[in-house]
């Protein structure tokens, strides 16, 4: 009793000072908005994957020093590895949605990415992928009623794109196709395959390969055996790499023209070549990250936030946190329907454009402006990222070409989305 | 009286009081932009349950230097090296949910600008503002600080 009366004269003691242990406002009022992040810290991808968390940061950073993105609840960035690997990415899905996150960026491989989406579309929490390009996501849900989205457009333009350089551009008339065994790659060499034919060339054989193989001899002498005039390579930068070497260490290496893809260009392909000389003049394709004010701004603030530079589709990864961001400022709500809701409305125009168009770095504009009532676009660093129904976007692509003398790889021309396929 | 002052002592020590120093602590986006900093500034309102909103248009106003809300409490500008660490700390300051809206300047120009949302009572968390650079940043910072680190500029007078 005696110690009941002691806590009692406490308080009352505290209560006249003005002391307050509790804060005035509801528990959970400034409780941060959990955002997830699935990205490749180890695995085939581990080369990309700490850039693509970074960029992932810069926009948090922008949300937070703007109060966050709700009325006094800043984002919090939660961000697991998935090690390049569907199985892993799936529970690291299941952890962060467990976690409570209301949104989830990512992932970058499209086999991931589609593992991720098997937690997420349940879950109803909008996913965001900066990377992924396999023509499986576009139908992997329902028209408009959707969760999974992505800030890159969809490989079935980039396998027409590819097959116009081989054949216009490089004379390629018998063409083989390596391809990796995943929902990335099967797709995009079935894509290219379809296109390639129906241009009026010939498909000489199809390989496909593994990811993380120290060897890839048998895979080359397959082709090499298909006497192919050109080599069109669906792969990750390792193990590309690594088929390249593989390619010039037969015997004889039949003299063919390379072509590679997007997730080919990444230095980790010219360090897994093993010699820069035998990746000389090697070209590709892959989705053209916006040039001009956009993406300077983004390349800017990122090399002052990381000192470095962004790697390949960090600008991707950037507008995907970009679009998370404003989309739950948008909503007003962690409800994930209403998130998925608000990505439409802040990626697209109004018909008439008169909405307030939110570009890199205004990340604390666009969520004034939409608490002001505003209606916003969001421009991208990567392109426009308006999303469709199918929560694709349109893009342009670019024809690259490595050059080992400056140890970089070229962008040598480019196709807007307007010029595909005509 | 005895237990009286035990109380004022433990409530002091274990819950605090509305009087107790509110240290800020300064989240730059990297040692580059505190090197690039000058002085830096925290400015307090006073929030309710409906203005928690407001740190958009606050920094949008601070990062112009039109102002329309008067703070209730201001630091005024500090060395950036003196708001380092928490350096800048606010004394009696009420309870309450508050803006703590913070910029960091350069050749006179607003190059980081942060807002945070917290509120003060007894144990609160430490008040974090998270700066992010400003459209001014690159127009006022053309190239890299000569200095290597914070303890280049802070400790050994780098300029």
């Amino acid at each position: 009793m005696a110690r009941f009366a002691a806590g009692a004269g406490c308080l009352a003691a505290c209560a006249l000072l003005g002391c307050s242990s509790e804060p005035s406002l509801p528990e959970g009022t400034y409780a941060p908005v959990k955002v997830g992040v699935v990205t490749s810290l180890s695995g085939g991808l581990e080369s990309l994957g700490p850039g693509w968390a970074q960029a992932a940061l810069l926009a948090e950073q922008e949300a937070n020093s703007a109060g966050g993105v709700l009325p006094g609840r800043l984002v919090q960035l939660v961000v697991a590895d998935d090690g390049t690997d569907p199985a892993i990415g799936r529970a690291a899905a299941a952890r962060l949605v467990d976690d409570g996150v209301v949104a989830v960026v990512g992932a970058a491989g499209s086999d991931v990415t589609l593992s991720v989406a098997e937690v997420t579309g349940p879950a109803r929490v909008p996913q965001i992928s900066c990377c992924s390009t396999s023509p499986m996501l576009t139908d992997l849900q329902g028209a408009g009623d959707r969760y999974l989205f992505r800030t890159v457009p969809s490989d079935e333009l980039q396998a027409e794109v590819l097959v116009e350089t081989a054949r216009e551009d490089l004379g390629c008339t018998r063409l083989a196709i390596l391809h990796l065994d995943n929902n990335y790659g099967r797709p995009f060499g079935e894509a290219i395959a379809q296109s390639f034919t129906g241009s009026g060339g010939t498909v000489v054989s199809t390989v496909a390969f593994q990811d993380e193989r120290a060897s890839y001899d048998e895979e080359v002498r397959a082709v090499a055996a298909a006497t192919p005039g050109c080599i069109a390579i669906v792969g990750y930068p390792e193990s590309a790499g690594a088929i390249v070497r593989d390619w010039h260490s037969l015997a004889s290496p039949p003299d063919v023209t390379w072509i590679g893809t997007d997730g080919v260009r990444a230095d980790g392909f010219v360090a897994a070549a093993g010699d820069p000389s035998l990746v000389d003049g090697f070209m590709g394709t892959a989705p053209k990250e916006q040039s001009g004010g956009r993406r300077e701004d983004f390349v800017a603030r990122y090399q002052t936030a990381f000192d470095a530079a962004p790697v390949i589709f960090g600008s991707s990864q950037y507008d995907a946190a970009a679009l998370a961001v404003l989309a739950i400022a948008r909503a007003g709500s962690t409800d994930g329907t209403r998130i998925r809701d608000a990505l439409y409305e802040v990626s697209r125009p109004n018909s008439d454009d008169s909405d307030r168009v939110i570009q890199p770095g205004q990340l604390a504009e666009g969520i004034a402006a939409v608490r002001a009532g505003e209606d916003v676009n969001y421009d991208g660093a990567g392109g426009a990222v308006d999303l469709d129904e199918y929560g694709n976007v349109l893009g342009d692509y670019e024809i690259w070409r490595y050059d080992a003398a400056s140890g970089t790889f070229q962008t040598i021309d480019t196709v807007t989305a307007g010029e595909i396929g005509r | 009286m005895r237990i009286v002052l035990g109380c004022l002592a433990l409530g002091a020590a274990v819950a605090g009081c509305a009087g107790d120093p509110v240290p800020i602590e300064l989240n730059f986006p990297s040692v580059e932009t505190v090197l690039q900093s000058d002085y830096a500034r925290v400015a307090v309102f006073d929030l309710d349950g409906g203005s928690l909103g407001d740190c958009p248009t606050l920094v949008a106003q601070a990062v112009a230097g039109t102002e329309e809300r008067r703070p209730a409490f201001d630091s005024g500008g500090v060395e950036v090296c003196d708001a380092l660490g928490g350096g800048i700390v606010f004394e009696e300051i009420g309870d309450g949910p508050k803006a703590f809206v913070a910029t960091t300047s350069k050749s006179n120009a607003v190059v980081l600008a942060g807002c945070t949302v917290a509120e003060v009572y007894g144990g609160a968390p430490d008040v974090v503002v998270h700066l992010a650079v400003t459209s001014r940043y690159y127009d006022v910072v053309g190239t890299p600080s000569a200095c290597t680190s914070v303890a280049d500029k802070c400790e050994r007078g780098c300029r």
